[in-house]
């Protein structure tokens, strides 16, 4: 769907912002852009939609190259939500999400009816809130109205830079649940860029690890925190990893050290591990149930138990294993 | 003086016509500097070159510190090497529209760079074209700063174009300097109070403007900018009664606490410069006072006499204040001054093309006595009669128009009389006028408050007037540069001659009095210290310095 070719980008100066990334983003992915500040993930968005052009190579959005068109007909049909959430503070909200489709002669009717839906996608009554102004709005309200003007003229591709950043954690992971849901229904193509290792792998199907304008590695999560392709990602993921593991480990890939005799748990599924749980889901139970020993169980059938030592045992041999991979 | 009330009765008409003659060159003055610098202040604002933009933003702002009866001066001598018309209203419009510039510019730049880079970026993201960005983004965004900036230069521009009266455009400064003139608070305060009160309204109309082109909630910070341009109105406002109230000040402090054991001369400033003024006149008499002579306004000179904050001043022969403030006229017993008979001055072109001109101003020749002169000349500056009453008075005595005259539609061509900004002259310009609008078809257009001798020269050399009263004297001295000479009608002949040869203007027949200039003094003076020449003058003077 969008292809890099050898794409590098520099600001007139020595520096590269970007250096040679060469990757593909497929149909209907979620594709997050993971690095620190400075690192060139915005600049490699705005590429996309020509709000910058490359140095060198070639990008291009459904095999056609983006220097062949217009620039101003390639923004309208891609949608773009800027870092920082900038809505324009003369126009109402209803106003703010309506100008792609204004722009593309969408009739009168069939705008507000999108709007209308859009403010309810994301969470906002239309009643309340298509008149009003963003001074008007909390900055998380802001921030879902946003992504309503982002995907308002219903483009196949959309880019979003940081659209949760600068919120409390709890609105954040709020937001991002309702992203994941909205994007499982509408199954666009989403370039996503942040530099939350959480959100990352929360959201990312894939994910592409920038440095100084180099892309490190790019891969499932699952890929990228089990295998981390150089020391700068093993780095980068940090005493993080450790979190990533527990959140991205099951307890099935622990079924060598199930005990085959279970202690009676009962109906009880909070003392009770699923095979599919997270490890990180599993400590929690041990935590609360303050036992040492819990039952696993696969479907409806109890398989063996399992101890919390086993579990923390298991993340220092993977981490090294971790290590040794680099 | 006549009461306020009576004033504004009598005036009023005239008020209103100086207030929307101040208004049009108010309105169109900013509309046109809105028409250039918005347009660069958007193009300033987006381009690269730094450089360009300080040099623009830099010259603007060179150009605002420049005084403005100095840049009304400048413009006046770039159009007149250009061959322009200096007097009127273009002329001050163009420095009008030079002052109204550069706030306009400077908060349309500001306006736009501060625009939040941001949302243009959004904007282009949303896939508004760069003109869009412009209209939808970056110029509604700005619209509360621009309207600032535009209340400012309304503001400044309503204060500046009362400077613009000294080049004959008309408008509310007409009537200040009237009132500075003959020290008339009724003419101060009808050109003052609509000025201020016309700042104040035209404010408070952009204000409504700036609500209204401002969108939605950008309005809630309209407060903040609304403050900058209040303080602007106030600024003016007190500008303005300070100079009024200052000039009172002047006069009763500055001039009359001058109590002194010397005597003060004080003349006006063509005087104090002209060949056949001060300068020659000292040398002549060797008379030095031990003060240098003030500098004032012909209008000031007799209040000044008349108050006792001086004691000698240069006045004309005919000036009915002479009588009226008890003043005496010293003997020129060297024979300094040359005569001063006023007569028509016209450019041959002009007599060419409307050769009953010539003819019908001679009928004015040696109808003008001394006395008749001084008697119209106190009837305008002492009795609150305008030169226009008085002018058509003398020429129904004289039998010079038909007693009824039908408004003539049909003219066949325009004359410009124009006039050294003085009593006198306007009866003079009037008198002409009149009795050329009543008895042929052309249209006369006036122009009598244009400053001094050169300004009026200039003008008609350059032919943006057609004629003017102009003096023998001042001819042979001043504009010719030639030696004193007595006899009246040799200075007459030479001036004549010369004027033709040189510059293709004809005096006409002088109309009969001879303005000359006079030293004059109180009358109480002259008993006291038993003085009726200059040289009696001159020798007391002289005492005075060395301490006897
Ligand atoms: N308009 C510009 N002109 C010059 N240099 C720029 C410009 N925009 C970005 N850069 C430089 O390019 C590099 C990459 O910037 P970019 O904005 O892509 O980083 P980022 O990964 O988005 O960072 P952040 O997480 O802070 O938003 C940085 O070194 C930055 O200084
Ligand atoms: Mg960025």
């Amino acid at each position: 769907m969008i292809t890099f070719d050898n794409v590098s980008k520099s600001y007139g100066n020595a520096h590269l912002a970007v250096n040679a990334v060469s990757m593909e983003i497929a149909q209907g992915e979620l594709f997050v852009l993971l690095g620190t500040s400075g690192s060139g993930k915005t600049t490699l968005l705005r590429m996309i939609n020509r709000l910058e052009d490359p140095s060198s190579g070639t990008i291009t959005v459904d095999g056609k190259s983006i220097m062949l068109q217009d620039p101003v007909e390639l923004r309208r049909n891609i949608g773009y939500s800027v870092q920082g959430t900038r809505l324009f503070p003369h126009m109402t909200i209803g106003e703010n999400i309506a100008i792609t489709p204004s722009l593309l002669g969408w009739d009168n009717q069939r705008i507000i009816n999108r709007v209308n839906l859009l403010l309810e996608m994301v969470g906002l009554d239309p009643h309340l809130y298509v008149h009003r102004y963003p001074s008007e709005l909390s900055g998380g309200q802001n921030q879902r109205v946003g992504v309503a003007r982002a995907i308002a003229a219903d483009p196949p591709v959309i880019l979003m830079d940081e659209p949760f950043g600068a919120i409390d954690p709890i609105t954040r992971e709020r937001l991002q649940d309702e992203f994941l849901s909205l994007q499982a229904q509408l199954k666009k193509t989403v370039v996503f860029v942040t530099h939350d290792i959480f959100e990352a792998f929360k959201l990312g199907d894939r994910i592409a690890i920038l440095n100084e304008g180099v892309v490190q590695q790019v891969g499932t999560p699952e890929e990228i925190s089990s295998i981390p392709a150089s020391r700068f990602v093993l780095d980068f993921l940090g005493q993080n990893r450790i979190l990533l593991l527990l959140q991205n480990r099951r307890v099935n890939e622990l079924e060598r050290d199930y005990d085959p005799v279970a202690p009676y748990s009962g109906i009880d599924s909070r003392y009770t591990l699923d095979a599919q749980d997270s490890l990180a889901a599993a400590l929690d139970k041990f935590r609360s149930s303050h036992t040492r020993r819990l039952p696993v169980r696969s479907g409806n059938e109890v398989v063996g138990s399992l101890t919390v030592e086993s579990v923390t045992n298991h993340l220092i041999p993977v981490d090294k294993l971790m290590e040794d991979a680099v | 003086m006549a009461s306020l009330h009576t004033f504004i009765i009598n005036f009023g008409a005239t008020i209103s016509h100086e207030t929307v003659r101040h208004i049009y060159l108010t309105v169109v003055a900013v509309l046109v500097a809105c028409l250039v610098a918005i347009p660069t202040g958007v193009v300033l604002a987006h381009t690269k070159r730094q450089g360009t933009v300080s040099i623009v933003l830099g010259s603007a702002g060179v150009m605002q510190t420049v005084p403005g009866l100095a840049m009304l001066a400048i413009i006046v001598m770039i159009f007149a090497s250009m061959k322009l018309p200096t007097i009127g209203v273009v002329p001050a419009l163009i420095a009008l529209i030079l002052y109204a510039i550069l706030p306009i510019l400077r908060n349309t730049y500001t306006g736009i760079k501060s625009v939040d880079p941001g949302l243009v970026d959004v904007g282009l993201g949303v896939g508004f074209t760069r003109w869009q960005i412009l209209t939808k983004v970056e110029l509604p965004l700005a619209m509360p700063v621009i309207m600032a900036g535009i209340r400012i230069a309304t503001v400044w521009t309503i204060g500046t174009a009362t400077l613009c009266a000294l080049i004959g455009a008309g408008g509310l400064g007409d009537l200040i300097l009237k009132g500075l003139r003959s020290i008339s608070f009724n003419y101060l305060a009808a050109g003052t109070v609509p000025a201020a009160l016309l700042a104040l309204a035209m404010d408070g109309l952009l204000g409504l403007a700036e609500i209204y082109f401002t969108p939605g909630k950008i309005r809630r910070n309209r407060e903040r900018y609304a403050g900058s341009s209040r303080l602007a109105t106030s600024r003016v406002v007190v500008l303005i009664a300070l100079l009024a109230v200052g000039t009172f000040i002047f006069i009763r402090n500055t001039v009359l606490a001058n109590h002194h054991k010397y005597f003060v001369a004080a003349f006006d400033s063509e005087f104090l410069i002209r060949q056949d003024g001060y300068p020659g006149l000292a040398r002549l008499y060797n008379m030095h006072f031990r003060n240098r002579p003030l500098q004032l306004d012909p209008g000031l000179l007799y209040q000044a006499i008349k108050q006792k904050s001086v004691d000698v001043i240069d006045g004309f022969a005919t000036d009915g204040r002479i009588k009226a403030y008890h003043l005496v006229t010293l003997q020129d017993n060297l024979h300094f001054f040359p005569p001063y008979f006023a007569a028509p001055l016209v450019r041959e072109s002009t007599l060419r093309k409307y050769p009953m001109i010539a003819p019908l101003l001679n009928r004015l020749s040696n109808k003008i006595t001394d006395d008749s002169m001084r008697a119209m000349n106190y009837a305008v500056d002492n009795q609150g009669k305008t030169a226009a009453s008085v002018a058509h008075a003398f020429l129904m005595q004289n039998h010079l128009i038909p007693p009824h005259t039908v408004p003539n539609r049909y003219r066949t061509g325009t004359i410009v009389i124009g006039g050294k900004s003085f009593t006198e002259q306007a009866v003079l310009g009037q008198i002409m006028a009149q009795l050329i609008e009543d008895n042929t078809n052309l249209e006369v257009v006036t122009h009598l408050t244009l400053g001094g001798t050169i300004i009026c020269f200039n003008a008609l050399k350059s032919g943006d007037i057609d004629l003017y009263p102009e003096y023998t004297g001042t001819g042979l001295v001043d504009i010719l540069k030639r030696k004193v000479i007595q006899n009246p009608d040799t200075v007459y002949n030479i001036d004549k001659r010369v004027f033709q040869q040189r510059f293709h203007l004809a005096w006409l027949h002088p109309f009969g009095f001879n303005n000359t200039y006079t030293i004059t003094i109180r009358s109480s003076t002259a008993a006291k210290w038993h003085l009726s020449t200059i040289s009696d003058l001159a020798h007391l003077v002289d005492m005075q310095k060395s301490g006897s």
